[in-house]
């Protein structure tokens, strides 16, 4: 292996994913090249300042658990009150627009029948009921004023 | 959640830069994996899936975040010279202090949003290769082709400072 091919494994050596022939091959080359063991040195060292390793107490732990906990708990019932915001928001809207629209459509609408001619049947049944209380078959006018006047 | 409190929050932490917005994005991205979980199909394994949430989380938090400050190279330099000299000097103690962590942000803020988050699963958290592409859905290849741009790029922004205080000797 030639010193730029042993430059470009160095950091392969430093990670750790090298073959046990490579690992060797490199570390021999490494006792005998000095800029290359520099390299290696002044990367550990500038690792070891940028990337110290973090420590936290038990105690930090703890806290942390317990504040995360609480917030899983909180977003749980928020769950739970969404879905409820959901329904007063928009269901219970819904409902009541049915309602309305149905009592709409039942006891107005039925009104309006009042100003559309009448069909034969009808008019024939209710001529029919009207002589026979008359007495005589004959059509005759028995308004009472009540009615005639506004 | 204990076991991957760790990760999560030291991934945050490298991605955000704030400890208090930190710990709030590791608590939305916990409550939004329990959320998910049923979501969860297995193709992957656990801690993948929550590195996935875990970017994307933080890569929303950052996009929104429009007064978060990045650094350019030059400015920072100027503002914080002796400092980044002082993070990198010989002296371990000084270099392992805790305030360093703000500096060590703003140094890696010089870089783009990519070698970041890949240079951050790599060396914060010590994602293997494969885990990493699977994170961030991408091959094996384009991992080691970022990492490696990412490494090359971070040391020729910080060449002034290695190259004075020749910190590798320590190492």
């Amino acid at each position: 292996m030639t010193h730029e091919t042993i430059q470009q494994k160095l950091f392969a050596l430093y990670d750790g994913p090298l073959s046990e022939q490579e690992r060797k091959l490199v570390e021999g080359h490494l006792a005998q090249c000095p800029s290359c063991r520099k390299a290696i040195a002044q990367w550990k060292a500038v690792s070891a300042r940028l990337f110290p390793p973090q420590t936290f107490s038990e105690a930090a732990e703890d806290f942390f658990v317990s504040k995360v906990m609480t917030r899983v708990r909180i977003s749980t019932l928020e769950a739970g009150k969404f879905a409820w915001g959901v329904i007063l928001r928009w269901a219970l809207p819904l409902v009541g627009s049915a309602v309305l629209a149905g009592w709409a459509f039942f006891s107005v609408l039925p009104d309006t029948s009042f100003y559309s001619a009448p069909s034969a049947d009808a008019a024939f049944s209710s001529y029919s009921s009207y002589a026979s209380a008359s007495g005589n078959g004959m059509m005759q006018a028995s308004y009472s004023p009540d009615e005639i006047a506004p | 959640m204990r076991q991957y409190h760790k990760k999560v929050m030291g991934y945050c932490l490298s991605m955000l830069q704030n400890h208090t917005e930190a710990e709030e994005a590791a608590q939305d991205i916990f409550v939004k994996a329990y959320r998910s979980l049923p979501k969860f199909k297995g193709n992957s394994t656990f801690s993948t899936w929550l590195y996935r949430i875990t970017t994307n989380h933080c890569l929303d938090v950052l996009r929104k975040r429009n007064r978060r400050k990045t650094y350019s190279l030059d400015a920072l330099v100027e503002e914080e010279g002796d400092s980044v000299h002082r993070l990198f000097s010989s002296n371990p103690v000084a270099a392992a202090q805790m305030e360093n962590r703000d500096l060590a942000g703003k140094i890696l803020s010089t870089l783009p949003e990519d070698y970041r988050i890949i240079l951050t699963l790599r060396e914060a958290d010590g994602l293997e290769y494969q885990e990493i592409a699977e994170t961030l859905d991408c091959s094996l290849d384009a991992v080691k082709g970022r990492l490696s741009r990412a490494r090359k790029q971070l040391q020729e922004n910080l060449r002034h400072f290695l190259r004075e205080n020749d910190v590798y000797k320590e190492e």
